[in-house]
């Protein structure tokens, strides 16, 4: 297909996705913005993981650690500075001058600028810690990332006088909002499938296969790993940002070991190593969510919902462990091939 | 000062005599299936809820253990015949994620049956008289349960040496756990193995859970999550797969455990007098009380480290490479 | 005693075996050879229940054992010494033998130790000895000896000679043909084509999957394309 008709598919679908943005924005209708936001922000959390575990086959349970140090950094920093001496007064004093809550015209340039400053700090963190856990494998690496989860969780707790401790972080504006939130998650996407196409997601790909026969080739394997996990880390801390200028009030308990269990669902269903299998498994598994929820609340039999939705999980996982898509891509020319009638092409596709 | 030291020796021992009933567990199955078992928690969570069940239902002491042990094992078992038997064989990472689902379905079921029995998330545990109380050993006052958990934690360990090594059940298991495919040329049937390793796991897991209920006089549907990632500590630290170095791993993590409360318990109880105040003053910032709250952080700290350089455990020499 | 009819078997996408058909009677020893990768080993894992075939069926004195499960295998008779030895490093000599006679009562077990001890008295030696400090033709004797312990009437031999010394081979040829004069039923997988056609009644020689000549051990010994790819001649 010419490279013309190849991106007419996304730009379609970006030109369509505003559309639906803007309807939305204008209904006031408050439930279903929410909802399309928070599809948002878990986009780029799966997509994130994707890259960081579904790429590279390296277990990160600890991801969202790095969503939590996003979150309070960049609340940290956009606090304006009145409630900054309200409510954190104990902050040191090159931190409590900082107020990144500046706007130009009607963009929060403040905003902006804290969470690419709590991606970088956190990507750096994911650079000193990828480079030392990047060399295990397999279980090892699994439970070493999640005791990364546990660490940064005992930091949130103990830091008081930067994050209030146990006590819940409110008064965060809520700056998040569907442009944002979906501008964001574009541009994961973009940058994801970027990498997939390029040498370094060869890379990856290819240690995930058979680390010895890419070593064999002097592929390393390190460096790509290290790549995917910084490069994920960095966009799971602009999750995390979007996600406490939503919520505007959270503590450390929420990003803890639910919501890492939901996100891992929400790749394995998509299948990992499939960026459109990530988008479309997160819609999947928010679809099937909210309307456990919505029974739980009717039946009142709470719990129910983690129950079905792990046993969702142990089915995917036992008949059909590739999820929906396995590692390959969604492809706009073969969903209009199909409805001209076209003959298919030939199953066991390659990745896109 | 002298006493401050043994009753960390002694907190010390209490721990690790739980964590060794888990790390045990944990790394018999890890041995022969290569799972990590993160629903292990969970099964010392539902042992500690059948026993306050039992306890509030007014059975006697011995009922109660018999109900928590076969209640447990019978979960153990389901779980390993419904969520593990079928992904056997595939790639570990798949169990592994497995078991977290298996957790979230027994923390999520454990709070429904709870609200449904009218229950708070946080009960209050009913523990038997028998194990209430302090005993006195020479100077010390120390809690009856703490003692009991370090006997009760013996005493099962050597048990289970004893059958492992003794009977041929026990060698199929070491083999099972050494070479697997080998193992079932022999005809051993592979199934009744795990089977058997999940049921005592599962049983050695009910038991801590009484124990620990016990020990905090609360429970909650969450309350495995922590003590199972200690128990994998535990068992890295003593070299993944052998019985016994998962159980001195599980005592080597009681002692680590309480460096930085021992530590940061020092600046306090100098006697006056004893260090020139500048040294005293010096003590007193370097270790504040505050960094016994770091304890879980500065354990996993060390797990990291531990998996870095001495994967075999403290024993080990060079790695063993595993399947990546 | 055995049959093979057709086997298939799949790892995945890949096909291992492809329309094997074989049969060995009893007393006899038959050889398979083939090059490296050829399906020897993977017929074997299927006899003995560690692979399932796709499509075909295998007859154990006329019961079909394709679908049945390893440990009833080893009931029924049949024994698989397999590649690599995989003796358990860890345990000592005795304990890998009595694993070899797990399904057996431990009174015939302690009977057969003994026997056992007769047929390789290196073994005996070393009973109480960790697997692991074993040398490669040690190795391969406790492993065969251990294979004897169920008492088999068909032993299953995966490459006895991969590893070792030219010495230590003609040693175990040695043992195996003694086994066979002692009326051992025998299916050996060989790399090694000199000895492996010395010691059998019958061979077979496998390629990519299928079996491509069979024949008496002595015609195939002389067969012109056998010398070229196997013998170098």
């Amino acid at each position: 297909m010419s490279r013309l008709s190849r991106s007419a598919g996304p730009l379609v679908a970006i030109v369509g996705l505003s559309l639906v943005l803007a309807v939305l924005d204008a209904s006031g209708l408050a439930f279903w913005q929410g909802l399309v936001i928070n599809f948002a922000i878990f986009v780029i959390l799966v997509v994130s993981l994707n890259l960081a575990s579904g790429f590279t086959g390296v277990f990160s349970l600890g991801h969202i650690g790095f969503m939590a140090l996003g979150a309070y950094i960049s609340a940290i920093l956009t606090l304006p500075l009145r409630e900054k001496g309200d409510y954190l007064p104990n902050l040191p004093s090159w931190l409590a001058g900082v107020h990144l809550d500046q706007f130009v015209g009607p963009l929060p340039i403040g905003w902006l600028a804290a969470t690419i400053i709590a991606g970088l700090l956190v990507a750096f963190v994911a650079f000193l810690v990828g480079a030392v856990l990047m060399r295990l494998s397999g279980h090892f690496v699994a439970v070493a990332t999640l005791g990364f989860l546990v660490i940064v969780r005992v930091i949130l707790f103990n830091a008081d006088d930067f994050t209030r401790g146990s006590r819940t972080f409110s008064n965060v504006t809520p700056y998040t909002n569907l442009w944002w939130a979906w501008a964001w998650a574009i541009l994961v996407v973009y940058v994801v499938w970027r990498l997939k196409r390029s040498p370094y997601g060869r890379d990856m790909f290819a240690q995930r296969e058979d680390r010895w026969a890419a070593m064999s080739v002097g592929i390393s394997v390190l460096r790509p790993r290290l790549l995917a996990f910084v490069v994920s880390a960095f966009f799971t801390a602009v999750a995390g940002s979007l996600y406490a200028h939503f919520i505007t009030s959270f503590s450390p308990t929420v990003f803890y070991f639910d919501l890492t269990f939901r996100v891992i669902t929400m790749l394995v269903v998509g299948g990992m190593g499939s960026v459109s299998g990530s988008i479309v498994g997160t819609a999947a598994v928010l679809a099937l969510a909210e309307g456990l929820r919505r029974i739980e609340d009717v039946t009142l039999l709470y719990g129910l919902s983690g129950i079905l939705l792990a046993v969702f999980f142990i089915l995917v996982i036992i008949f059909r462990p590739d999820g929906i898509l396995g590692q390959r891509e969604l492809s706009f020319e073969r969903l209009l091939a199909r409805r001209r009638s076209a003959p298919e092409p030939a199953a066991g596709t390659s990745p896109d | 000062m002298g006493e401050y030291f043994l009753q960390q020796v002694a907190n010390a021992l209490s721990a690790g005599s739980l964590y060794a009933l888990m790390a045990v567990g944990l790394a018999m199955i890890f041995g022969i299936l290569r799972l990590i078992n993160f629903a292990h928690g969970d099964l010392m969570m539902i042992g500690a809820y059948l026993a306050a069940f039992s306890l509030f239902a007014g059975l006697p002491l011995p009922a109660a253990i018999v109900t928590t042990l076969a209640g447990t094992i019978v979960v153990g078992l389901l779980m390993e015949r419904i969520a593990y038997r079928p992904i056997r064989g595939g790639p570990d990472v798949a169990m592994l994620l497995t078991s977290f689902a298996v957790g979230q379905i027994l923390q999520n079921g454990t709070l429904l049956v709870s609200r449904l029995g009218g229950q708070p998330v946080q009960i209050a545990f009913p523990a038997p008289e028998l194990l209430n109380g302090v005993v006195a050993i020479g100077t010390l006052t120390v809690p009856k349960v703490n003692v009991v958990s370090f006997f009760t934690g013996v005493v099962l360990l050597v048990l289970l040496t004893l059958f492992v090594t003794r009977t041929r059940l026990g060698l199929s298991m070491h083999a099972a756990a050494e070479d697997l495919p080998a193992a079932q040329l022999m005809g051993i049937k592979v199934n009744r193995v795990v089977a058997t390793a999940f049921a005592i796991a599962s049983g050695l897991a009910a038991v801590a859970g009484f124990l620990y209920a016990t020990q905090a006089g609360q429970i909650n549907p969450y309350l495995g999550f922590t003590p199972v990632l200690k128990a994998f500590i535990a068992a890295v630290i003593g070299g993944f797969g052998s019985i016994s170095g998962a159980a001195i791993g599980a005592y080597a993590l009681g002692f680590l455990e309480v460096i930085p409360t021992a530590l940061a318990g020092i600046a306090d109880i100098l006697p006056p007098g004893s260090v020139s105040p500048g040294v005293h003053d010096l003590l007193a910032q370097l270790l504040p009380s505050g960094l016994a709250s770091y304890r879980d952080a500065f354990v996993f700290v060390f797990l990291i480290l531990m998996l870095l350089f001495r994967p075999n455990g403290i024993l080990g020499g060079r790695a063993r490479e595993e399947a990546p | 005693m055995l049959e093979l009819d057709d086997l298939h078997v799949h790892y995945g996408n890949i096909r291992a075996l492809e329309g094997v058909s074989l049969r060995v009677a009893e007393g006899e020893l038959v050889a398979i050879i083939g090059s490296n990768g050829a399906g020897k080993s993977t017929t074997l894992k299927t006899i003995s229940g560690l692979l399932r075939p796709s499509r075909g069926t295998i007859r154990y004195q006329g019961v079909p054992i394709e679908r049945a499960a390893t440990d009833q295998i080893v009931r029924l008779g049949i024994s698989h010494c397999p590649e690599g030895r995989r003796i358990f490093g860890r345990l000592t000599v005795r304990e890998n033998l009595i694993l070899g006679g797990i399904q057996r009562s431990p009174a015939e077990v302690r009977a057969d130790l003994e026997m056992v001890g007769e047929l390789f008295p290196r073994l005996r030696e070393r009973m109480n000895q960790a697997g692991g400090t074993l040398s490669g033709g040690e190795q391969q004797m406790l492993a065969i000896a251990r294979a004897l312990m169920s008492r088999p009437r068909l032993l299953l031999l995966d490459e006895p000679s991969l590893g070792l010394a030219p010495i230590m081979v003609e040693r175990i040829f040695a043992v195996v043909e003694d086994l066979k004069r002692q009326g051992l039923t025998i299916l050996l997988v060989e790399q090694n084509v000199h000895h492996a056609l010395d010691v059998a009644d019958r061979a077979y020689v496998m390629e990519t999957g299928r079996i491509t000549h069979e024949g008496p051990a002595a015609a195939l010994r002389h067969d012109p394309q056998v010398e070229r790819s196997y013998l170098g001649h």
